[in-house]
């Protein structure tokens, strides 16, 4: 079983990862493994879900402790990824965390209709830039702490 | 717009003086019967009078006539009797005879037998007439006479009564008075008759006249003719006529004020008509002008309520379009205060290495991404709002001018391109706009084929039913038919910011412009083996 990275982060703009990643470094949980999908296709094919997968002779990998969700992306959303997410029995109940710029009543509904845990509005921190991931993680993970 | 001309007055037409006519008609008609019982009415009682009046007069005159014979019947009887008496005696009552018969001329006793007569006669009589009333009367005649009318040797109309007698002394022979016509008449009638044109005629002669003298054909028909029967068999007849005063003092004018403002009326009430029909007929026409009214409001508010709708809509997808704007815009703009403020922090009291040249170069690259989308919304809002000037455009001169610009963008290192550009039908259309096509197509083509072998972007085109049509292609990293709806969706990307740079708005824009211009546009790609976007213009009589 290949090793399981406990976050996964789900994001087309690569400033906006790199900032992530750095708070989540400096928050500690660098050591746990984050793995980045760069869009929806990305993202299933990490999560097992892809089109590839009954032919990917990895074996079936377990599913992060927490997923970080970027509603727009190219190709495959993020609502369609989240409706794969809580369609597959081995995924249903990975906590995922909706990671927009939209403050829209109707994103906000849909994404927790669809099956959302949360949703964070994107902030530009002045002091601390993604630190509002970090913190999200924190919690995510001290919840879902399955025994390995 | 509501037709004013309908309700402004028309020529006048024939047909709607017909009921105006007919009111007048009426009218006239109803005036002229009452004028004609009022006038016949008037006449009536005009002959009415005139004939009780002839009537009158014609008892007087019978009267008159019984008295002349009842007196000298009288004198005749007491000469019979009595004899005639002295001389003397007998002038003074014969004096007084003639003061008391009116007319009375002359009487004569004439007794043929013994040659012995008497005579009296009125003052002015003449002795000629004196001596033919003698001479007539010596004629034997065998009963009561009466003789004439007949005029005179002077000429006046006169008449003689004849009576024989026999007396027992032996006084016989025959009592003869005359009688002037025209006195007697005079007299009789002095005080009767007044107003009337009186004549008296015998065996077609006229022997007595009074009054003013009328035409015989003025108003005929008010002419009475009486009978009078004189003793004897003998007969004149007495005509009527009223004088033209008299008649106009019974005729008064009513009936023909009547008649004036009868026809006065008629004309005013046909005039009441015809406006009256002129209303009718215009609030005809504005009845009809109001239902038009009515039905162009419902018309108008069912399109409002579509236009409503249709605003709607665009607000709709105005709302949707600000909020792809500006999460477009926050992720470039985000990413400069982010790295803005990592620099900040990591660099607070160290200078800057490489790590921070790239922490600016970052900052720079999210400036110019953010630049980048500014511009590409103009050009975008440029594409929907300017209005078309159609040229017909040389497609192929085009496509260099677009190439060659793009060329120049170009980045040194990222490896040469091939262009190939075919014969191009030459297109109706807007130069400026088709220019932004090519431009997004074939700069499209470049970004796509960065990185690849042999870059080679070939632009064709013909005229295939009624179209021209366009297709840039070219042999980069293409895309999966599966996404091919979102290919020309605003603010769609197939790919990740960094892999290949773009703001997802010139694909819609080139959908945009081609649809202005009545065009439609369409892709083709497969992974790794390139992509083809075509679009078709409709077709115009001079492409070739």
């Amino acid at each position: 079983m290949s090793p399981r990275p406990a976050i996964l982060l789900v994001e087309d703009d690569r400033d906006e990862v790199d900032v992530v990643l750095r708070a989540l470094e400096q928050a500690g949980f660098g050591g746990l493994g984050i793995e980045i999908a760069r869009d929806g296709v990305e993202a299933l094919a990490a999560l097992g879900l892809g089109d590839g997968e009954s032919t990917n002779g990895g074996g079936v990998r377990s599913p992060p402790r927490v997923v970080f969700l970027d509603l727009k992306m190219p190709r495959v959303d993020g609502w369609e990824v989240l409706r794969n997410i809580r369609a597959h029995p081995r995924t249903s109940e990975v906590p995922v965390v909706v990671v927009s710029s939209s403050d829209r009543r109707e994103d906000i509904a849909r994404s927790y209709a669809l099956g959302a845990n949360s949703f964070l509005v994107k902030r530009f921190d002045r002091t601390r830039p993604g630190g509002y991931i970090a913190e999200a993680a924190r919690y995510w993970l001290e919840l879902n702490r399955t025994p390995q | 717009m509501y037709n004013r001309s309908k309700i402004e007055r028309k020529k006048v037409d024939l047909r709607d003086l017909r009921i105006p006519a007919l009111v007048f008609l009426l009218v006239a008609a109803w005036s002229l019967a009452l004028w004609g019982l009022l006038v016949a009415d008037r006449r009536e009682q005009v002959l009415a009078t005139t004939r009780r009046t002839a009537w009158e007069t014609q008892a007087a005159l019978e009267e008159g006539f019984d008295q002349q014979l009842e007196q000298l019947g009288a004198l005749r009887d007491g000469w019979s009797r009595f004899g005639l008496g002295s001389q003397a005696e007998w002038q003074e009552n014969m004096r007084q005879r003639l003061e008391s018969l009116p007319g009375l001329a002359s009487i004569v006793w004439v007794d043929a037998a013994s040659d012995r007569s008497r005579f009296i006669a009125a003052p002015g009589e003449s002795d000629a007439a004196i001596r033919r009333d003698l001479a007539h009367a010596r004629a034997p005649i065998s009963g009561d006479r009466l003789e004439g009318p007949a005029r005179a040797s002077s000429g006046e109309a006169q008449y003689r009564i004849r009576l024989p007698l026999s007396g027992p002394d032996g006084h016989a022979g025959v009592l003869q008075a005359r009688f002037d016509v025209t006195r007697f008449l005079d007299d009789l009638l002095k005080a009767r008759a007044l107003g009337f044109v009186l004549s008296v005629w015998w065996d077609e002669e006229e022997i007595f006249e009074r009054g003013e003298r009328v035409a015989d054909d003025w108003l005929p028909w008010w002419r009475v003719d009486g009978i009078v029967s004189l003793p004897l068999d003998r007969h004149w007849t007495i005509v009527h006529r009223p004088t033209p005063a008299f008649a106009a003092e019974r005729l008064s004018p009513t009936p023909h004020y009547l008649l004036g403002a009868g026809l006065l009326l008629g004309v005013m009430l046909a005039v009441v008509a015809y406006q009256f029909l002129l209303i009718v007929r215009q609030s005809k026409v504005l009845a009809a002008s109001n239902r038009a009214l009515e039905q162009r409001g419902v018309e108008l508010e069912s399109r409002v309520a579509e236009r409503t709708e249709a605003l709607r809509d665009a607000v709709t997808e105005l709302e949707s379009f600000n909020y792809s704007v500006s999460h477009d815009l926050r992720s470039p703009l985000g990413a400069i205060q982010n790295f803005a403020a990592i620099l900040e922090e990591d660099y607070r009291d160290r200078p800057l290495d490489g790590e921070g040249q790239a922490l600016i170069a970052r900052i720079q690259r999210s400036a110019r991404r953010a630049t980048m989308l500014l511009e590409d919304l103009l050009q975008l809002s440029r594409a929907g709002r300017a209005a078309l000037t159609f040229e017909p455009v040389d497609m192929r001169a085009l496509a260099w001018e677009t190439i060659a610009q793009v060329r120049a963008a170009e980045r040194e290192g990222e490896g040469e391109v091939e262009f190939v550009v075919e014969s191009l039908p030459i297109a109706m259309g807007d130069r400026t706009l088709l220019g932004d096509v090519f431009v997004n197509l074939i700069g499209n083509a470049v970004k796509y084929t960065r990185g690849c072998e042999k870059r080679r972007i070939v632009v064709t085109g013909r005229v295939v039913d009624d179209e021209c049509t366009y297709e840039v292609s070219d042999n980069g990293q293409g895309f999966d038919m599966r996404y091919v709806d979102k290919v020309f969706g605003l603010f769609e990307r197939l790919h990740a910011q960094d892999d290949v740079e773009g703001t997802g708005i010139g694909l819609a824009m080139v959908a945009r412009i081609v649809k202005r211009h009545g065009g439609r546009v369409w892709a083709e790609g497969r992974i790794g083996e390139g992509a083809r976007f075509s679009f078709a213009l409709p077709g115009w009589e001079g492409a070739r």
